[in-house]
């Protein structure tokens, strides 16, 4: 009986048994369960913040779980560190992060992990250029381990981190490895994307493989199975024998929407009169042809998974990065520098999608966050003299009308919450008076309850006149908020839905047009 | 952890008035003469140079940058001025306070534009100023005879109070309100606290780094005019120490190196520390050379004391 125990367990590398953790305000996994047999290809499924990463990174020993466990080739295994988790046959290829560029490949494949190689305190150069030649070769890569890594393009890249796992593990004396892939496909070529597949498939035989991706198309391609995420937790364990992408699609949405959390009630259907336009916009790499216009009271929304360009164009909208081709128009009016100082004096303001590093200054009190876009309107009779009695009106104003919730005007942003920190954030632009306000992804990980009060303010907004432009990948967000709904896919869009709030499109609709 | 961080605020302020009182009941036990009038006039005609390039340095560090070409712009602006003295008498304060001001400007396009490390550009332009003005003295001192200039800095108009340190009560008084109440002040700390934030909101960025690097030049310009008028005379690497002494007056005042917090008005304390420190280990008799040490590890506690590590990802 005992023997037929090990038998089956040895089967598996990895089991997570009911992982649970979360971060200030968001349950980021609940209760997640998976399993890893050896050779086998995982593949996790699931939309931004569903907790696909988290639990990698749990699993790499970078975040430790609140509670459940880890069980690593049937032993309790729970990594404080990547180098731990290393040590135990686990490694991660990061997206972008892994590799420093200015060394030799041979030197980045065993960085860190030096000591074997050291005899009498003296680095054995040759042997590690033998071992990475050998390792690459066994890997049948055409990488020369004496160049610099930079020399290398993204994929090959890729390939070097992969190689580097293989060769940790030989000099850790480990024989299966498990590699975790993090959307290791983003930025890569569809030919680069098959030469890695194919190499992953090869080396099955070797190592397990847990790997996330954004494409579904390439998770029923590479694995053997997959196990779809949602809101944290762990929906559906699949075989990817006759499974399409829209039916994991189903899996991966499928949420019901409410619209009262959406405040439809509170839409109103737009003047028709036209007061932002654009005209066959062009940023090389990231979109094309891109054309629409809004209406003053309209909230447009702009969808599309991950990397299909909408981020880009909201910048480029902004005036913050140049577009390569198209005009831009304001109430009739042509914008022909498209500066982020003109837009701001067109009445155009950008809520950018990273909250901490280009939106809030976290070391700087609340007060100076929400005029620092305002401050050449607010000086004391036309000279550059700041209006601290103004400043510290408006701001009063803000806290009070959002809701803002700080001690003092003059806390410092970062003690707030996340939702608290978005308040400030809009409360900023809002506070310039603008006709045009673009938002990326306003309500990125923050909790429901400041979700809902952002949406009402967002209506209130519309109400008193200004138009939005809401680029977002919380497809409910978008089919909930929006008066028109515009999907793009690779850079083009793929179609446009109106979203009166009697007859509000499906996720299932959007989606078809998304990939 | 935010505990911790208002631990850290506070201890920004109460450090160095903590330290000052140590100071002065320490010097003062040990030489009574340390409590005089006399010496406290002393003091200030030893601190006011410092006090004004530290003010400088401190816009600088508040907007995340370093200048370390304060001292070659001291010395440069210093015998410069010093040569016009017989033509232009009080005149050349204009001729120092324009080089040092366009020296800054140059600081500031090359650190902007040519996209290299404020800390790279500074440096190099400190021994390229150096060598102008080596070239200008030919390596002797320039002498300055003009009472009427002389009175610029060791005169004194109200009471017994030396000239020199209305120049600095001034300069601070002045710039602590364009820190705290103009538009320029705002976004020097904006950019210093988050400056990818501070562009999407719409900050000319390259414009506020190029006029913080003015602004350093202009103060160290003005501070070589009136330090050759106290010395009596514009030497080569007289500006010298003002390199070290202007960062650590800033940052043992509480300004701290990874910009947006401080600010010039807490300055004051850390330049009344430096100049409390060589004024009493003069007093004492304490060996030139050794001050320099004690300066130096007085520095570096300071920074230990102040940093604030939890904002930054690597030490470096």
């Amino acid at each position: 009986m005992p023997e037929r125990m090990e038998m089956e367990n040895s089967a598996n590398i990895l089991n997570a048994e009911n992982i649970t953790k979360s971060f200030p305000g968001v349950l980021a996994l609940d209760n997640v369960s998976i399993e890893v047999k050896q050779g086998e290809i995982i593949g996790i499924a699931g939309e931004n913040g569903a907790g696909k990463s988290t639990l990698l990174n749990i699993i790499a020993g970078i975040y430790q779980p609140d509670s459940g466990q880890l069980f690593l080739r049937s032993k309790l295994y729970s990594p404080l560190n990547y180098q731990q988790a290393n040590r135990n046959g686990v490694f991660m290829v990061f997206q972008e992060q892994g590799l420093v560029p200015s060394l030799y490949v041979y030197e980045n494949l065993f960085l860190a992990n030096e000591g074997s190689f050291i005899t009498k305190g003296i680095l054995n150069k040759k042997r590690m250029i033998k071992e990475a030649a050998d390792a690459m070769e066994s890997l049948n890569l055409k990488i020369d381990p004496t160049k610099l890594t930079w020399n290398y393009s993204f994929h090959e890249r890729q390939m070097i981190e992969i190689s580097k796992a293989f060769t940790l593990a030989k000099i850790l004396e480990i024989e299966m490895p498990l590699i975790l892939l993090d959307e290791p496909t983003s930025g890569l070529s569809d030919a680069e994307i098959a030469t890695l597949f194919g190499k992953v498939k090869e080396y099955s035989e070797r190592a397990s493989f847990l790997f996330i991706s954004h494409r579904l198309s390439e998770l029923i391609e590479l694995c053997d199975r997959l196990y779809i995420f949602k809101d944290g937790k762990n929906i559906e364990s699949l075989s990817t024998e006759h499974t399409s992408e829209a039916d994991i699609h189903e899996y991966m949405v499928g949420r019901k929407r409410e619209s009262e959390f959406y405040r439809e009630d509170l839409q109103i259907s737009s003047t028709g009169k036209e007061i932002f336009a654009v005209n066959g916009l062009m940023k090389e790499d990231a979109f094309s042809d891109v054309t629409f216009g809004l209406n003053r009271k309209e909230i447009l929304g702009i969808g599309g998974i991950v990397g299909c360009g909408k981020t880009e164009l909201g910048i480029c909208l902004a005036g913050i990065e140049k577009l390569d081709r198209g005009s831009i128009t304001i109430e009739g009016y042509d914008i022909h520098k498209v500066t982020l100082q003109n837009m701001m004096k067109r009445g155009v303001g950008y809520v950018p999608g990273d909250r901490k590093n280009e939106g809030i200054i976290g070391y700087l009190p609340v007060n100076w966050n929400v005029t620092l876009p305002s401050i050449p309107d607010i000086v004391l009779n036309g000279l550059p003299l700041l209006n601290i009695k103004r400043e510290n009106e408006i701001t009063r104003t803000f806290v009070s009308k959002f809701k803002i919730k700080t001690p003092r005007i003059t806390t410092m942003c970062y003690s707030l919450s996340g939702g608290n920190q978005q308040k400030v954030l809009m409360a900023k632009w809002v506070a310039k008076n603008l006709k045009v306000i673009i938002l990326d992804n306003p309500t990125r990980g923050i909790d429901v309850g400041a979700k809902e009060e952002i949406y009402k303010i967002l209506r209130d907004l519309v109400e008193q006149g200004l138009s939005i432009i809401l680029i977002t990948d919380d497809l409910l967000e978008l089919i909930g908020l929006s008066n028109r709904i515009v999907i793009m896919k690779d850079g083009i869009i793929t179609n446009e839905f109106e979203s009166p709030p009697e007859n509000k499109t499906t996720e299932n609709e959007l989606v078809k047009y998304m990939v | 952890m935010p505990d911790k961080l208002v631990r850290r605020k506070s201890l920004g302020t109460i450090l160095p008035l903590g330290f000052i009182f140590v100071l002065v009941l320490f010097f003062g036990s040990i030489n009574p003469r340390f409590l005089s009038i006399a010496n406290l006039y002393n003091l200030i005609r030893q601190t006011s140079v410092l006090m004004i390039v530290a003010i400088g340095a401190t816009f600088v560090i508040l907007m995340g940058s370093i200048d370390l070409s304060v001292g070659s712009i001291v010395t440069l602006s210093g015998i410069v001025s010093a040569l016009f003295v017989p033509r232009i008498g009080i005149g050349s304060i204009f001729i120092g306070v324009v080089i040092g001001g366009l020296a800054g400007t140059i600081n500031g396009l090359v650190f902007v534009y040519g996209r290299v490390p404020s800390f790279l550009v500074t440096l190099a332009m400190g021994p390229i100023l150096e060598g102008i003005a080596l070239i200008i003295c030919k390596g002797s001192p320039v002498v300055i005879k003009d009472m009427n200039f002389l009175k610029i800095a060791s005169g004194r108009l109200i009471g017994n109070f030396p000239n020199i340190g209305i120049w600095a009560i001034l300069i601070y008084c002045f710039f602590t309100f364009i820190a705290f109440r103009t538009r320029y002040g705002r976004y020097v700390f904006t950019i210093g606290a988050g400056e990818k934030a501070s562009q999407f909101s719409g900050v000319s960025v390259k414009r506020i780094k190029i006029m913080t690097y003015f602004v350093s030049g202009f103060l160290s310009g003005l501070a070589g005019v009136l330090f050759s008028a106290r010395c009596q005379s514009g030497t080569a690497r007289m500006g010298e120490p003002f390199i070290l002494d202007s960062i650590a007056a800033t940052v043992v005042g509480g300004t701290a190196l990874t910009g947006g917090s401080g600010g010039p008005h807490r300055t004051i304390l850390g330049v009344i520390i430096m100049g409390i420190l060589s004024n009493g280990m003069n007093l004492l008799n304490v060996h030139p050379h050794v001050q320099i040490i004690i300066k130096g590890v007085v520095t570096i506690l300071a920074v230990a004391a102040t940093l604030d590590r939890s904002r930054l990802e690597f030490v470096k």
